[in-house]
């Protein structure tokens, strides 16, 4: 820059002098930075990598982090959720209205709390002190609308099971901390309240509408019969996901806190019974199977047998030669055991074992009742476990059998999660909530199984399950009857007056897809019933029903009735009722 | 000359300064206006959770079944009410059944007409043989007639049906 140039004389010229060096340092001074923001400008115009354009959908979402993750029914269903409930709570100290005032006006707004346990909270000598839990929006807009600077709301989560008491048994439930107790809320706990998997939904196998058809027709039945419990389950044949599981009496999740009560208790997977009759399902596929004897063969079950001290009678007693569809058709318990003295203990036991009946089952709950077994194999317990006593399993044993019996011979674990088939490249890959299924096991061979779903639907057409028939439909099925064992309260040994009526059934017979089964704990004869409590009379018109109304909602199209099978082996002996 | 550069320099860099606090005020704006949103849908989500869950309570089957039974005069279905094939539903025998080529929908052909040739044969007098001789008294209107029937289409309706839906 070009100097000023100033010509002055004397001191005034030295003054001038000065303030020209000034200057220069000043304009150096803007030179500088100027030189700096230019700089700066062109490195950030010409070097700066832009870095690209930032879409909004790229930015990661916001987690909404719940405590615990939700759980849905297999149609998507909220069964268990997470909500925000705000909580209201005090600072004595801080509040501006006279507690008096106040506390009325809260007991207008929230109705269940008393007025002089609030007024003695609100003038008590702490800094924080919780009024009520859990409100609802409305009454948070109210308490707002008071305005009083010592009120404050704290947010906390509450699980509402929005269908209350309806899959009580299934979920468990939380307490008011959000700690699981029981149930899939336990079993899956970690998995639930993982805060990097806290939206993805637990996905049941669990269908609510199935799951209201059977708890309907439960409560009806159990007031009819006016019984202590009642339970079902409805299953997928072919798959082994539990569709419907109900026991009753139940429980409202929603109000659980505290210790475990009598309700809480699962009868269908916890409860152990001696399940009778049922039993003869087995028993009969293990014969045909390790062909001990000829569906025509028979046993004679003219007299009662006496086996190790007892003597064993028939309920539906013929007092003559049966074959083999007619012991089954008819529940002979005798021609059963003898038919068990042929297959002997070792074959008995190998195949009670192959079916899952001496462990406990596999189902995704930690409270799974584990089977009572004989404390040896005599040949008295060889002859009892044929026809369903002396040995204790749940009704999900017995269920997920007889689902092996009718489905082609392979038994599928049951489960609580539904299965997620993917096909990717012609593979395809069955997945429980992103992890592994397990592997199902031939038990039978299929032409067995085609045998016994012939055998049980005789048993509807002809035998003790006929008040299980439903027009339309083919069903298979099997009555059960069991007396209760004693235990410890009754103060004796051996077995009651009481009963365990059950009856296991699958539809449609011709491809069967469910398997549905209900048992009554303690039916007390009626006048409709000639006061009978036997699993023909009470559970079998009970399962009727419940088949009677999710074929439809299932799409289960009618079957005109042709030809039964082994109809003929019936007619033969002339005994057709 | 070095004046004007001197203030055009100024200028360049006055213009450049207020731009690029401009982009620097727009981008705060931006960020605020981003924070606000997801707030937003936070508060959203949230409000859809508690909506699932109502709508889980309000659908409860127990209360469908209720409300259904007091304003609606439907039943439940019964099993007879379903049909596996569109035959099933025809109280007709032999029954003939088109899949429509869009969606393989199922419809039902109506059953063919009687055939007006076979008709206008059976009703047609007993011709005398061609060496006899009779005195005729149809009309030559008559006679064209039915030889117009026979040229007809000799297609049966199903086959005409099937021809015009293109399978």
């Amino acid at each position: 820059m070009k100097p000023i140039d100033l010509q002055m004389e004397g001191t005034r010229q030295g003054a001038m002098e000065v303030a020209r060096n000034r200057m220069i340092i000043v304009m150096a001074l803007f030179a500088v930075g100027f030189l700096t923001l230019s700089v700066k400008l062109i490195s950030i115009g010409v070097f700066q990598d832009p870095g690209g354009y930032v879409f909004q959908a790229d930015i990661p979402k916001d987690p909404l982090l719940m405590a615990r993750a939700d759980i849905v029914d297999r149609n998507g269903v909220v069964l268990a959720t997470n909500l925000k409930t705000p909580s209201l709570a005090a600072n004595p100290h801080g509040l501006e209205t006279p507690p008096e005032e106040l506390a009325s006006r809260i007991t207008l707004i929230l109705p269940g709390l008393d007025y002089d346990e609030i007024l003695k909270k609100l003038t008590s000598k702490r800094r924080h002190i919780w009024i009520k839990r859990t409100l609802t929006p409305k009454q948070m807009y109210e308490i707002n609308r008071i305005g009083d600077p010592g009120l404050v709301f704290s947010d906390a989560e509450k699980r509402i099971y929005p269908h209350g008491r309806l899959v009580s048994h299934v979920l468990g439930s939380v307490d008011i901390d959000n700690k699981s107790n029981s149930g899939v809320e336990a079993y899956f706990n970690e998995r639930l309240v993982d805060p990097l998997r806290s939206e993805e939904t637990l996905v049941l196998s669990i269908d609510i509408k199935l799951q209201h058809i059977l708890n309907q027709e439960l409560t009806a039945y159990m007031d009819k019969f006016s019984s202590s419990g009642a339970a079902g389950v409805v299953l997928d044949a072919k798959t082994g996901e539990i569709l419907a599981l109900s026991s009753l009496p139940d429980f409202d999740p929603n109000e659980t806190s505290g210790p475990q009560t009598a309700n809480q208790m699962n009868r269908v997977l916890n409860g152990v019974y001696e399940l009778g009759s049922g039993f003869k399902t087995f028993t009969i596929a293990s014969g045909l199977e390790n062909k001990v004897v000829k569906l025509s063969g028979g046993y004679d079950a003219s007299k009662p047998v006496r086996v190790g001290g007892y003597t064993i009678h028939d309920d539906h007693a013929k007092n003559r030669w049966l074959n083999v569809p007619e012991i089954f058709v008819y529940s002979s318990n005798i021609g059963t055991l003898k038919m068990a003295q042929d297959i002997g203990v070792e074959r008995q036991k190998e195949f009670f074992e192959s079916l899952g009946l001496f462990r406990k089952t596999d189902v995704e709950v930690f409270e799974k009742g584990q089977p009572l077994l004989p404390y040896q194999w005599g040949p008295t317990e060889l002859a009892t476990t044929a026809y369903g006593h002396g040995i204790a399993v749940t009704p999900l044993h017995l269920a997920n059998g007889v689902a092996a019996m009718v489905n082609g011979g392979r038994l599928n674990p049951a489960t609580l999660i539904r299965k997620d088939v993917t096909q990717d490249g012609g593979v395809t890959s069955v997945s429980l909530d992103g992890l592994e299924e397990k592997q199902a096991t031939q038990v039978i061979s299929k032409n067995t199984s085609e045998i016994m779903r012939n055998l049980l639907h005789l048993v509807v057409e002809y035998g003790t399950g006929r008040s299980a028939k439903v027009d339309g439909y083919l069903i298979g099925g099997k009555t059960g009857t069991a007396i209760k064992a004693a235990d410890k309260n009754d103060g004796f040994r051996g077995y009651k007056k009481s009963v365990i009526s059950s009856f296991v059934s699958t539809f449609p017979i011709n491809d069967p897809q469910y398997v549905v089964f209900a048992m009554l704990d303690e039916p007390n004869g009626i006048k409709e019933t000639y006061n009978m409590v036997s699993g023909g009379w009470t559970a079998a018109p009970l399962v009727g029903d419940i088949i009677r109304r999710i074929g439809p909602l299932m799409g289960i199209e009618p079957v005109k009735k042709d030809k039964i099978e082994y109809e003929e082996l019936m007619l033969v002996s002339g005994t057709k009722e | 000359m070095i004046k004007f550069f001197a203030a055009l320099a100024i200028l360049t860099v006055m213009i450049s300064m207020a731009s690029v606090y401009n982009l620097k005020q727009e981008t705060y704006d931006l960020e605020e206006t981003k924070r606000t949103i997801s707030a937003q849908i936070l508060k959203d989500r949230q409000a859809i959770k508690v909506l699932k869950a109502e709508m889980a309570y309000l659908s409860r089957p127990e209360r469908l079944e209720r409300l259904s039974r007091r304003h609606l005069v439907l039943d439940a279905t019964q099993n007879e009410q379903l049909v596996s094939t569109l035959g099933e539903l025809s109280i007709r025998e032999n029954v003939m059944v088109a899949n429509l080529p869009v969606d393989n929908f199922q419809m039902l052909l109506p059953r063919q007409k009687p055939n007006p040739v076979q008709i206008a044969k059976r009703n047609a007098k007993i011709r005398p043989s061609p060496n006899v001789r009779m005195a005729s008294f149809d009309s030559v209107e008559n006679q064209t007639k039915v030889e117009k029937i026979n040229k007809a289409d000799q297609r049966s309706l199903y086959e005409r049906i099937l021809a015009k839906i293109g399978n």
